[in-house]
């Protein structure tokens, strides 16, 4: 069907019948007929046309105002935080690490890398297990983490070469904008030094401890509010009570039987100056017998070792 | 990537919505033409009726003038002088006639306008032929040098009777072609439209335009021609008489 064709429409009747018969057929030419779609179809066409350059110009130019700049800031801005984000954790001193729902690490910064002992990009595609002492701790994990969200312990953790050293393990999911958890994050932080530092200050502190419980004086140990923090067993045995009495009462109290701080207190001396301090004093014991003692202060600059003593068992 | 870039998008985006309208324009276009052609073919076809309409109405006041007249002594008596006066008065007064003539049973023509002095006569042609033998109204066939008025003319013959059914006279009506043409071009033509009158032997009675060049030829060979023939009613596309000879598309659903 060519459009507005070359023929014509004819239309065609006849009178008559038998030989006598007439017929009159009338036809107009196709294309007079499709004269005025065609020029219908012309004109929409040059609409189109106007309107198609129109709404290319105007996309180029408004779109250029409305969407590209807006789009392109917003692009540069994302671009930065990813990028401070990025060179953040890249540059982490702790291992942090970023897995799928079933555990396969998608993401692992340097440290995590440097910590365990993998080449850059070795932990990719790899499940969390290889990284857990024991591995069929990780599910219980996993599982704890995804019900409450986070999940913090001290772990111990498996290097590449074997060797099991102690993390803090720290987990988060991170979700998408519904709320649906769509991954892992892990902060993983070696804690081995510190624990090392630990062991030596548990192994010092017995040792002072022991000293401390050996020796033939009577030991207390008061902090700055003059409270007892402890005393060893000489002292209890000097005040006939037990040793546990003594701790988180006033030193003037127990020793001196007095309501405020000793004129003579040596502590407050020794903590003034940051020097040893002795005086000769009497001391008055729950029933009243006395007790000649010279007391020797000497100021600790260590709050670690308080906070420690404070928190340690033997402490009682 | 040819559609990497923001503004490109943007870009492609507009044109995916160009797209569907240019489309739908096209769609409409069709549409339109479609129905353009439909209601087209409906109006020639009708203008094609009212044609016929017209063509029928003039055989018919054909007929009553020549019924009029057979009811005339002069006609029944084959009273020459009276006959002829009676047929240039009449031809005086109409436009569609080329001539008329009173033509004995044995073809002999006793009187006629424009009147004539040589003996003519009708009896070799066939319509004269089938009138005697049926006595019924006869219509000739197209005659380019009629043997009265030496136009173009069709004529048309009608049996005057006696009481017991024997043919007496046959009154003739020559039809003015290009006044007949001129009666049927009432029917309105659009522009650029073409009439044709064809007889049942497939010769052009009438055309418009350009009559000279077709009226009085056999075109059987036209396709729309042997559609008119064989068909007798419809309206179709094809190719014009002057146009060579395309085959014709038949549209159904008419």
């Amino acid at each position: 069907m060519a459009w507005g064709g070359g023929g014509r429409l004819y239309g065609y009747t006849t009178v008559g019948s038998g030989i006598e018969a007439i017929h009159v057929s009338v036809g107009i030419p196709e294309q007079a007929v499709h004269a005025d779609v065609k020029r219908q179809m012309a004109r929409n066409f040059t609409l189109l046309g106007l309107v198609s350059v129109l709404a290319l110009v105007g996309a180029w130019f408004f779109g250029e105002i409305l969407i590209i700049s807006p789009v392109s800031r917003l692009i540069d801005v994302t671009k930065e935080k990813i990028r401070i984000f990025s060179n953040a954790v890249e540059g982490a001193i702790d291992g942090i690490a970023i897995t799928d729902m079933k555990g396969i690490i998608t993401y692992a910064n340097p440290a995590m890398e440097d910590m365990y002992g993998y080449n850059k990009g070795e932990l990719l595609e790899k499940s969390v297990a290889i990284l857990d002492s024991n591995p069929e701790r990780v599910n219980e994990i996993m599982s704890a983490m995804i019900k409450t969200g986070s999940w913090n312990s001290e772990v111990e953790s498996i290097k590449k070469n074997k060797e099991i050293f102690p993390v803090l393990l720290s987990l988060s999911t991170i979700t998408d904008d519904k709320g649906n958890p769509m991954a892992m994050m892990g902060a993983i932080k070696d804690i081995t030094k510190r624990k090392q530092s630990e062991e030596e200050l548990l192994k010092s502190e017995e040792q002072y401890r022991s000293l401390v419980e050996n020796i033939d004086f009577g030991v207390t140990l008061i902090d700055k509010d003059f409270k007892i923090i402890l005393t060893n067993a000489v002292l209890g045995k000097w005040f006939n009570k037990p040793i546990r009495e003594f701790a988180g009462k006033n030193c003037f109290r127990e020793f001196e039987k007095r309501q405020a701080v000793c004129p003579h207190c040596p502590g407050t001396k020794a903590m003034a100056t940051g020097r040893p301090h002795q005086v000769e004093t009497e001391c008055v014991r729950d029933d009243g017998s006395p007790i000649s003692a010279l007391v020797h202060a000497f100021p600790l600059f260590y709050p670690d070792l308080l906070k420690l003593l404070k928190t340690s068992p033997s402490a009682n | 990537m040819l559609f990497t870039s923001l503004r490109a998008r943007l870009m492609l985006l507009v044109l995916l919505v160009i797209v569907p309208v240019l489309g739908l324009i096209v769609y409409h276009g069709i549409e339109v033409r479609n129905k353009g052609r439909l209601e087209a073919l409906d109006k020639v076809e009708r203008l094609a009726r009212n044609a016929s309409m017209l063509y029928e109405r003039t055989i018919l006041e054909t007929r009553q003038i020549l019924f009029t007249l057979s009811q005339m002594p002069q006609f029944r008596e084959q009273d020459s002088p009276a006959s002829s006066k009676t047929f240039a008065d009449l031809l005086k007064q109409t436009k569609n006639y080329s001539g008329f003539a009173a033509v004995k049973p044995n073809g002999d023509v006793f009187a006629s306008a424009p009147y004539i002095t040589k003996p003519v006569s009708f009896a070799d042609r066939p319509w004269f032929q089938r009138l005697a033998q049926t006595r019924s109204i006869a219509i000739g066939e197209y005659t380019r040098i009629g043997r009265i008025s030496g136009k173009p003319t069709v004529v048309i013959g009608y049996p005057v009777l006696d009481r017991t059914g024997q043919l007496l006279t046959v009154l003739i009506a020559g039809l003015d072609l290009e006044a007949l043409q001129r009666t049927l071009l009432k029917i309105d033509l659009p522009d650029e439209a073409t009439l044709n009158v064809i007889d049942n032997h497939g010769t052009i009675l009438l055309r418009f335009p350009a009559p000279g060049k077709f009226v009085g030829k056999k075109m059987l060979d036209k396709s729309i021609v042997k559609l008119m023939l064989t068909k007798k009613e419809g309206a179709e596309e094809g190719v014009g008489l002057g146009g060579g000879g395309a085959p014709l598309r038949v549209h159904n659903g008419w």
